[in-house]
């Protein structure tokens, strides 16, 4: 394809072409450390990016979208459940959450593990049918919490699986503005 | 996600810009996941936005046709191409078959590097040989179907249709690949009757290797990072 032999092809000495191979890892180099690292990733080994105000957008990347507050008409919700399950027993539990609204969760397995999929269902809108959208898997875990904005109008929650032949015990603390939080049958 | 506030415009184009390489954009995104059924022209324009948007592929289309001179050549590089990223992508969604997306848009960095080394000659004048150059087309055709294949899967696409939407997806990265060529071509041949072309072919490329190491540079430390 790329026949030199008809093609005016470039000629460079052994020397230029590793000269030029160095440069261009040079060039690639400066522009990494320099801009893209820290603009991206917030890591600024020159300094350079905190001075340029680059470090900064790695720090903001994400907020522009979301407000700082959001006021409530209600107070939040909370509850601290405890979910018996048999072995090898899987259920699901969720909580109906509007778009926009956050959830706080904690849950610790009393026994398990377990093997788990935090996910969402829409429960209006036009979706098709049986959609789900998946947000973290654990294949073994005995302890999960952090926080959560429900991308959605729907039930969100968990799917859990006992991994083990002993009963277990999930216990799961969970606070924020939802509807409903329960077992989905 | 980013906007760029002026000041150090190339510097910061760069930084910016990666972000968006090869990306399905997220309305794109949504509009996979909660699509149903076949959807022939939709998917297929996704497929052509991809192509047609994705720089680090677009730039590796300029170090491929640089030396290309007629159109018999520039058809085969294409059907190689196509040939390697369509085996990937089909067998790949269907399959299951996930690679991080990170390592394959690295790779996809280090091709650039790789096609602007070949450029320069390096492999015939370092090492002795050169790499044949339509192998390593198709190859890189396998790595960019299998990238594809990858983010495709984390949409989690509904199974009804779902071939008919991949193979729509892979003919508009198709048609994307003939336009951006058609455009690249015009410039090249543009610029080769020039009398500049072969005094500055030598610094386009090493600009070239440049940028690939930056992009692979870039995904390397997402993937560390992430």
């Amino acid at each position: 394809m790329n026949d030199s032999a008809a093609t005016p092809a470039i000629s460079l000495s052994r020397r230029q072409l590793l000269l030029s191979t160095a440069i261009a890892l040079v060039v690639a180099a400066l522009i990494l450390v320099i801009a893209v690292l820290p603009a991206e990733f917030g890591i600024d080994p020159t300094g350079i990016g905190k001075l340029a105000g680059l470090t900064a957008m790695a720090q903001s990347e994400g907020d522009t979208a979301v407000p700082a507050m959001h006021a409530h008409p209600r107070k939040a919700r909370s509850a601290r459940i405890e979910i018996h399950v048999k072995p090898n027993e899987q259920l699901e539990y969720k909580a109906l959450l509007e778009l926009g609204e956050p959830l706080l969760y904690a849950w610790t397995v009393e026994g398990g593990p377990v093997y788990f999929e935090f996910h969402g269902e829409p429960t209006e809108g036009e979706w098709p049918k049986d959609y789900y959208r998946s947000y973290q898997i654990g294949e073994r875990s005995t302890a999960e919490q952090g926080s959560f904005v429900a991308p959605f109008t729907g039930n969100h929650g968990w799917y859990w699986k006992n991994l083990s032949s002993e009963p277990a015990t999930i216990v799961l603390e969970a606070s924020g503005y939802y509807s409903r939080l329960g077992r989905i049958e | 996600m980013h906007r760029i506030a002026g000041g150090i415009a190339a510097l910061l184009l760069l930084a910016t810009g990666v972000a968006f390489a090869h990306n399905v954009d997220q309305a794109a995104q949504q509009y996979l996941a909660s699509n149903v059924g076949a959807q022939i022209v939709p998917f297929a324009y996704l497929g052509a936005k991809h192509m047609v948007t994705g720089y680090d592929h677009l730039l590796f289309l300029v170090g491929v046709i640089f030396f290309l001179y007629r159109l018999k050549d520039v058809a085969l590089y294409v059907t190689l191409f196509a040939v390697g990223h369509s085996t990937t992508l089909l067998l790949g969604v269907l399959g299951g078959i996930g690679v991080n997306p990170f390592i394959i848009d690295a790779i996809i960095g280090l091709s650039v590097v790789y096609k602007a080394f070949d450029n320069l000659d390096g492999f015939r004048k370092l090492f002795g040989f050169e790499p044949e150059p339509r192998l390593a087309v198709l190859i890189f055709g396998f790595f960019h179907g299998l990238g594809l294949a990858t983010k495709l899967q984390e949409l989690k696409l509904a199974d009804e249709g779902l071939v008919a939407n991949m193979v729509s997806f892979n003919v508009g990265v198709e048609i994307g690949q003939f336009l951006a060529l058609g455009v690249i071509l015009i410039a090249m041949n543009y610029w080769r009757r020039s009398a500049s072309f072969l005094r500055h072919a030598a610094s386009v490329n090493v600009a070239l290797m440049a940028a690939g190491f930056a992009l692979a540079g870039y995904q390397l430390t997402a993937y560390a990072v992430a």
